[in-house]
C-alpha cells in the first residue's frame, strides 16, 4: 500500500510477530554450561592430562579384562602343564622365548601362546603377573581412597557443621594423628598383622596378605585426617557465602542448601584431593610389597616383582633385567600418570584456580 | 611477639611429647595383639622357666601396669634387650646404627637443599627456556620414582657395571659407600625443592621490592641473592620436617639395598626376625625423630618469616 510520507497512517507490518528466526538473532547469550560442562571442556584441552587419563583407562581395561581370557593364571608354574615334575627349562626364559618342551609341543602341532614378557624365576608367565600386579596396586589405591574419602569427609562434614565443643576436640585429635609418622606406623601394624595372621590361616583376610590389610587400616586410621580438614574448611567457608545466605533468605530449605548449593561447590575440591590419594597408596603399597610387607605369594603386586628381580640387578645379570625394568617402569608411569591426571583434575574442576 | 612466639613453641612441644607417647602407646598395644609372648620358641620352655621370666620382666603384672610402665621407660628412651642380638639393649643398638643413617641422611638433606635451590632459582630466572622445562619436567618425573627403584638403578649403574663404587661396604674404610646412599636419599627431596624453589622465586620476582632494587641500579646478581633468594627460600623451610621424614622412610630400603648397617637395616632385619622390643623401639625414636624435625622447621619457618600468624 502507498502511503503519503507525512501520514501518521500506522503501518501494521511492524507489529506483526518476530519469526523464529528474528527471535534467534537477538539471543546473545551462548546455550546453557553447566560447571561440569566447562571442566570438561578444560581437562579435554589439556594434552598432559588427556594422555594420562588415555593411559590410565587404556591400562584399567587392560588389568581387568585381559586376564580372563589370558591362556596362562598368575599363580599357574608353566612347566606342569608339560611334565609332572619340577623343570628348570622354564624358568627365566626372555621374552617371546619357548622352553624345548613347547617347542617340541610346537612341532607336533599344538598351539602355543608366547611368553610376551618370558618367565619369571618361578617359571611363572610374567606378561599375566604384570598385568595382575598392576591390577593389584590399582586396586590399592582406588580402595585406599575410598576409605579416606568416607571417613574424613564424615568427620570433617560433622565438624563443620556441628562446630562447637565436637568441633575443638576433634581438630585436636587430627592435630596429634596428622602429625604420627605414617609409614613407620604402616609397618608396624603390618608386622603385627602377620604375626596375627600366622595365627590364623584360614581366615579369608589372611589370604589377602597382611600388608593389604595393613595399608587400608592405616588408610582408615591416619589418613582421613588430611580429608578431615579439607572438608571442614570447605563447610566452614561455604557457610558463610552469600549465596548461602541468599538461598535460606529465599526460604530454601537445609536440605537445598546442602544439596544445591554446599555439595556442587565443595565436590570437586574433595574429589580431587581424594583421587590424589590413589598415587600415594599406590607408592605406599609398592614400597611395603617392595620389603615383603604387602600381598603374599602367589598374589603379584608392582612392588613384590621388584623385590623378586632385585637379584639380578645386583648380580650384573644384565640378560635378566628385563623382570626388574617392567614393573619399575610401570610403577612409576602408574604414579606418575595418576598425579598428571590428578593436577589436570584440579586445574579443570577447582573453581578457585579459574582465572 | 615474642611472648606469643614462645607460646607458640611451648604449644607445639607439648604436642610433640604427646604424640611421642601416642606412638608409644600405639606400639605397645598393637604389640599386644602378637600372638604368642616373648618366650614362645620352636623349644619349649618349662612352666616354672617361663613363670620365672615374667616375672623377671614384669611380665606377670596386670596389662595396664606394664603399659604404664613400658610408657615410663620410654621417656628415658629404655626399650629393653633385643631378642635376636642376645642381651644387647636395644637402645644401644640403635644409637649405634644412628651414626650411619643420620650422616647419610645430613649430607642427602644438604645435597638436596644446595642442588634444589640452585636448581629451582636458575629455572625461576630463565623461565619458559629450554633448561626451565627440562627441569620441570625431570623433577615431574622423579617425584613418581620409589626410592628402591632408583637405588637399584644407581648400583646397577656405577657399582654393578662401572665398579666406581664398591658393591658392598663390607670392609671398605672412607667415603665411597655412602655416595650412591646419599644420591638416593637426596634425588626426592632436590626434586621437591627445586619446584618448590622455582614457584617461589617466580613469585618474589615479580615483587615491587625487586623492581625497586633494579630501579636503584643494583646488579641484577645482587638483586637475587640479597633481595630475592632470602624470601623465596621460606617456602623451603617449611619443607625440611617433610623432608627428613621423606629421607627416614627412604632410608629403610636404601640401607637396605646398599647393605649399610644404618636404623634402616636394623628395622627391616627386626621384622624379619620378628624381633619385637627392637621393632618398637625402633619406630618410638623414629618418630621422635621425625617429630623433632618437624617441630625444628615449623620454630624456624616462624623465625624466618615474621610475617605468619599463629595459630
Amino acid at each position: 500500500m502507498k502511503r503519503n510520507p507525512l501520514s501518521f497512517q500506522i503501518d501494521t507490518d511492524k507489529f506483526s510477530f518476530a519469526s523464529e528466526n528474528e527471535k534467534r538473532s537477538t539471543n546473545l547469550m551462548r546455550p546453557n554450561s553447566t560447571f561440569f560442562v566447562d571442566g570438561l571442556k578444560r581437562f579435554v584441552k589439556n594434552p598432559v592430562a588427556m594422555v594420562s587419563f588415555i593411559f590410565i583407562f587404556l591400562l584399567v581395561i587392560a588389568v581387568f579384562i585381559v586376564p580372563l581370557f589370558y591362556p596362562y593364571k598368575y599363580d599357574e608354574i608353566i612347566c606342569y602343564r608339560y611334565t609332572n615334575r619340577a623343570s628348570g627349562d622354564f624358568l627365566r626364559l626372555a621374552p617371546f622365548a619357548y622352553a624345548p618342551k613347547e617347542l617340541e609341543a610346537m612341532a607336533n602341532g599344538t598351539k602355543v601362546f608366547p611368553h610376551i614378557f618370558g618367565t619369571d624365576g618361578q617359571g611363572h608367565d610374567y606378561f599375566i603377573r604384570i598385568l595382575v600386579g598392576s591390577r593389584t596396586s590399582l586396586i590399592v589405591g582406588f580402595f585406599a581412597a575410598v576409605i579416606v574419602l568416607i571417613i574424613g569427609g564424615t568427620i570433617g562434614a560433622l565438624s563443620g557443621y556441628i562446630g562447637g565443643k565436637f568441633d575443638l576436640i576433634v581438630m585436636r585429635i587430627v592435630d596429634v594423628v596428622y602429625s604420627l609418622p605414617d609409614i613407620l606406623i604402616i609397618i608396624l601394624f603390618s608386622t603385627t598383622l602377620a604375626a596375627v595372621f600366622d595365627a590364623y590361616k584360614e581366615s579369608p583376610l589372611a589370604k589377602l596378605g597382611s600388608g593389604f590389610v595393613a595399608i587400608f587400616v592405616v588408610f582408615a586410621l591416619l589418613y582421613w585426617v588430611g580429608m578431615a580438614r579439607l572438608v571442614r574448611g570447605q563447610v566452614l567457608n561455604l557457610r558463610k557465602q552469600e549465596f548461602v545466605m541468599a538461598a535460606r533468605a529465599n526460604g530454601a530449605s537445609t536440605a537445598r542448601i546442602v544439596f544445591k548449593h554446599l555439595v556442587p561447590n565443595s565436590m570437586s575440591v574433595i574429589i580431587i584431593s581424594a583421587a590424589l590419594q590413589i598415587p600415594s597408596a599406590i607408592f605406599t603399597e609398592s614400597f611395603l610389597s617392595y620389603l615383603g610387607l604387602g600381598v603374599k605369594y602367589p598374589t603379584p603386586s608392582l612392588g613384590s616383582l621388584v623385590s623378586d628381580a632385585q637379584s639380578y640387578v645386583s648380580g650384573g645379570d644384565t640378560p635378566k633385567l628385563f623382570l626388574f625394568i617392567i614393573p619399575s617402569v610401570l610403577i612409576c608411569l602408574i604414579v606418575l600418570s595418576l598425579n598428571l591426571l590428578g593436577d589436570g583434575l584440579r586445574d579443570a574442576f577447582d573453581p578457585k584456580l579459574q582465572k | 611477639m615474642n611472648k606469643k612466639l614462645w607460646g607458640y613453641i611451648l604449644k607445639r612441644v607439648l604436642l610433640g611429647i604427646l604424640t611421642y607417647l601416642l606412638v608409644v602407646t600405639v606400639t605397645f598395644w598393637v604389640m599386644q595383639l602378637v600372638p604368642g609372648g616373648p618366650w614362645t620358641r620352636e623349644k619349649a620352655l618349662s612352666e616354672v622357666t617361663i613363670e620365672i621370666l615374667n616375672k623377671r620382666y614384669g611380665l606377670d603384672q596386670p596389662l595396664f601396669i606394664q603399659y604404664l610402665r613400658y610408657l615410663g621407660r620410654a621417656i628415658i628412651f629404655d626399650f629393653g634387650v633385643s631378642y635376636k642380638h642376645k642381651g644387647v639393649e636395644v637402645t644401644k643398638i640403635i644409637f649405634d646404627a644412628f651414626r650411619i643413617s643420620l650422616s647419610v641422611g645430613i649430607c642427602a638433606a644438604f645435597l638436596a637443599l644446595i642442588v634444589g635451590v640452585a636448581l629451582g632459582t636458575y629455572a625461576a630466572t630463565h623461565q619458559n627456556k629450554f633448561f626451565d622445562r627440562f627441569i620441570m619436567v625431570v623433577t615431574t618425573a622423579s617425584v613418581a620414582v620409589p626410592s628402591f627403584v632408583i637405588s637399584l638403578v644407581l648400583l646397577y649403574i656405577f657399582a654393578v657395571n662401572l665398579h666406581w663404587v664398591p658393591t658392598s661396604p663390607v670392609g671398605i674404610k672412607g667415603i665411597t659407600p655412602f655416595i650412591l646412599p646419599v644420591i638416593a636419599a637426596s634425588l626426592y627431596p632436590t626434586a621437591y625443592i627445586t619446584r618448590l624453589t622455582r614457584s617461589s622465586t617466580l613469585d618474589v620476582l615479580g615483587q615491587d621490592f625487586m623492581r625497586t632494587a633494579k630501579a636503584k641500579g643494583l646488579a641484577p646478581r645482587r638483586i637475587l641473592i640479597k633481595h630475592g633468594l632470602r624470601n623465596s627460600i621460606t617456602p623451603v623451610v617449611t619443607y625440611f620436617g617433610p623432608m627428613f621424614a621423606s629421607i627416614i622412610t627412604g632410608s629403610l630400603v636404601i640401607e637396605t639395598v646398599f647393605q649399610l648397617p644404618g636404623v634402616g637395616t636394623h628395622f627391616i632385619d627386626s621384622m624379619t626376625n620378628r624381633d619385637y622390643p627392637l621393632i618398637m623401639g625402633t619406630t618410638c625414636l623414629l618418630a621422635l625423630l621425625l617429630i623433632f624435625f618437624t617441630l625444628v622447621s615449623d620454630v624456624t619457618y616462624i623465625l624466618v618469616n615474621p610475617r605468619v600468624d599463629f595459630d
